[in-house]
């Protein structure tokens, strides 16, 4: 049995211990973890596969007998397999310019709209301005310079100066990694 | 996974600090192009160029939109033209220099390097009829640039044909006296030419290149600039030591960008790729410029002592990063001190700080040598010949490029202000110290030998 365990809780040392040991305790092996702290609230998002007799209130019950002392939300739920996406290429999208609401609203319809899937997103605020940086996965039937030029107009409406650049310019930016290898990657990909 | 300090850090290189690949630069043999025939070797060479670079254009425009970075110039680089002249005239020298012209035109590109001859051991008929050619040809066509190596390391320096070219630069500077002697800004004297530059004047594709190849030139001087801008004012008290760590540093994040771009380009036409040339090339922009970087690093008026160190500091960091960031660099890989294309050396020779003496100083730890230099219109070949020596014998006995581009300007003396315009720039007319006294040497003519290899102290 596979199972999803989120929680969000505020930061303190020791949590991803005591997740990492409820879930092994109950004989799971975590298979995925995406673990980070924002605003100082820590969340976690995991995978586990669990014996086949371990039902998801089980999991659930331990793990909010584990965190009752803090102020936390967590959810368990059966793992379902991920969406199945167009054939996609990895590309990272910036939006730099004067804080407002209704930013992330703006651009995450614009992306919707057009089958782009948001795979990871950070906000920096540098009050009076802020910075958007996201991962996108970015369908091939998309024409990109099109693409590019729709959401300048869009975001430039609100101040707000945005790229959308191809993830290699910034892997081949801060990894040694040789790029002959990275653009055979690619094509095999 | 990609961290977004790091993914801001490449966007500020790209957005702010003028961060771009400079040229994607296609080598092509045109050796099979050779006919007795002229029109039949114009018509092959046109063909070839079509089928070869017809693509060029669009691949690096989609790239750039790919990866959001500019390429600011797509450029050819032929085998040496004067390989397709032996056993033809002056005419059909010019036929091949206009349909170069005309082809690179037709496929979009910016310039076409190699219309060049390599004479520094003698000279064949071809290659004669070349440099001859050389005044008529710069003058009626607007892509077409030449480079003419007359001295290597192994060959020593020919000093007849150095004689022959500084003739030739006076004529040429005749032959575009409309255009203030501009058609010497096509033309490169080279020691040591290197076969794989792919920067323009003197790119040209040597003998031992394949027949058609991707090499790239990246730039990135802003970037080098504010690395150290922010290292000063984050550390004013830092050493040189922290200074050339921080060159390194951003050199190698500079190669890798143009070996991304280079090798799609070539994967995509299905050429080799070739090289990256990771010489830090300037233009006339403000923020955009090499002499800012010497200032960055301390040296306040360009030319005060201290500034040859300073140069040969840049040009080491800069060789360490980019060596570590790719096992395909090449070219020229060095600061380019090109005075009209960069306004902060310009500026310092407007001043009078910076004097071409000094400069040639400064061309003895980088490349690529007296780079876009103007002079006098009234200056003599044996002053050319000079300064051609100099160059020649500081890369000769180094073992490295130089090279000279220098431009008479006619009916101009010392202190007149020259704007070219565009890339090219603009600046002040300058003059030697002592431009005469040498040519009782000069005229002596011959061959100055080859230097020894042992003994190096």
């Amino acid at each position: 049995m596979r199972a999803v365990i989120t929680l969000l809780v505020p930061d303190r040392i020791g949590i991803l211990n005591e997740i990492t040991a409820e879930v092994t305790d109950l004989g799971a092996n975590i298979e995925s973890i995406s673990q980070t702290v924002v605003a100082g609230y820590f969340t976690v998002t995991l995978v586990g596969s669990f014996p086949a007799s371990t039902v998801i209130s089980t999991v659930r019950n331990r793990m909010m007998e584990r965190f009752s002392g803090d102020t936390s939300v967590i959810g368990v739920v059966p793992y379902s397999p991920p969406m199945v996406i167009p054939t996609s290429e990895r590309y990272v999208i910036t939006l730099i310019g004067p804080e407002q609401p209704g930013i992330l609203k703006t651009v995450t319809s614009f992306l919707a709209a057009r089958r782009i899937n948001i795979d990871d997103w950070y906000l920096i605020l540098s009050l009076p301005n802020v910075t958007h940086v996201g991962e996108i996965s970015v369908p091939s039937s998309l024409d990109l310079g099109h693409l590019q030029n729709e959401l300048a107009g869009l975001m430039h409406s609100m101040g707000l100066a945005t790229q959308i650049q191809h993830e290699n310019i910034f892997r081949v930016t801060n990894e040694i990694g040789p790029i002959k290898a990275l653009l055979t990657e690619d094509r095999h990909a | 996974m990609l961290r977004t300090d790091d993914i801001l850090s490449t966007v500020r290189m790209i957005q702010e600090e003028n961060l771009d690949v400079r040229t994607v630069t296609m080598g092509i043999s045109l050796n099979d192009c050779a006919d007795r025939r002229v029109a039949t070797m114009v018509d092959a060479v046109r063909r070839k160029i079509r089928v070869k670079a017809g693509s060029l254009v669009r691949i690096c425009d989609e790239l750039s939109t790919r990866y959001g970075i500019p390429v600011v110039n797509k450029r050819l680089a032929i085998s040496a033209a004067s390989n397709l002249l032996d056993g033809h005239t002056q005419e059909a020298a010019l036929r091949l220099a206009v349909a170069l012209d005309e082809t690179t035109e037709a496929v979009h590109v910016d310039l076409v390097g190699g219309f060049s001859a390599l004479v520094h051991k003698g000279i064949v008929p071809g290659e004669m009829t070349l440099i001859n050619s050389l005044p008529e040809v710069l003058a009626k066509t607007r892509r077409v640039c030449s480079s003419i190596n007359v001295a290597t390391t192994k060959a020593g320096i020919n000093v007849d044909a150095v004689k022959l070219v500084a003739e030739t630069i006076l004529a040429i500077s005749r032959a575009t006296a409309d255009a203030r002697g501009f058609g010497c800004a096509k033309l490169v004297v080279f020691a040591n030419i290197p076969e794989d530059n792919p920067f323009m004047a003197g790119a040209y594709l040597g003998e031992g290149e394949p027949d058609c190849v991707i090499n790239v030139g990246v730039s990135g001087p802003g970037v080098v600039k504010r690395a150290v801008d922010r290292l000063v004012h984050d550390h004013p008290a830092c050493s040189l030591d922290d200074i050339a760590e921080e060159v390194k540093h951003t050199a190698f994040r500079v190669t890798r960008t143009g070996e991304l771009i280079g090798r799609e380009v070539a994967l995509r036409l299905g050429v080799p790729f070739g090289v990256v040339d990771l010489s830090l090339a300037p233009t006339p922009r403000v923020g955009d410029s090499v002499g800012e970087i010497y200032q960055a690093m301390g040296v306040r008026s360009i030319g005060a002592p201290g500034t040859t160190a300073a140069v040969a500091m840049l040009n080491d960091a800069v060789k360490k990063g980019g060596a570590f960031a790719s096992s395909s660099v090449g070219g020229l890989s060095g600061a380019f001190i090109p005075v009209t294309e960069d306004h902060a050396l310009s500026s310092a020779v407007t001043a009078g700080t910076l004097s071409l003496e000094k400069l040639e100083a400064m061309s003895s730890v980088c490349s690529v040598g007296l780079d876009m230099i103007m002079v006098p219109g009234d200056t003599s070949a044996e002053t050319l010949a000079g300064v051609i020596l100099d160059e020649c014998a500081i890369g000769v006995f180094n073992k490295k490029t130089t090279g000279v581009r220098i431009i008479p300007v006619p009916g101009a003396k010392a202190g007149d202000f020259i704007d070219f315009g565009g890339l090219f720039g603009s600046g002040t007319i300058a003059n030697f110290v002592s431009p005469h006294g040498a040519g009782e040497f000069v005229n002596r003519g011959g061959h100055i030998p080859a230097p020894i290899q042992s003994l190096v102290n």
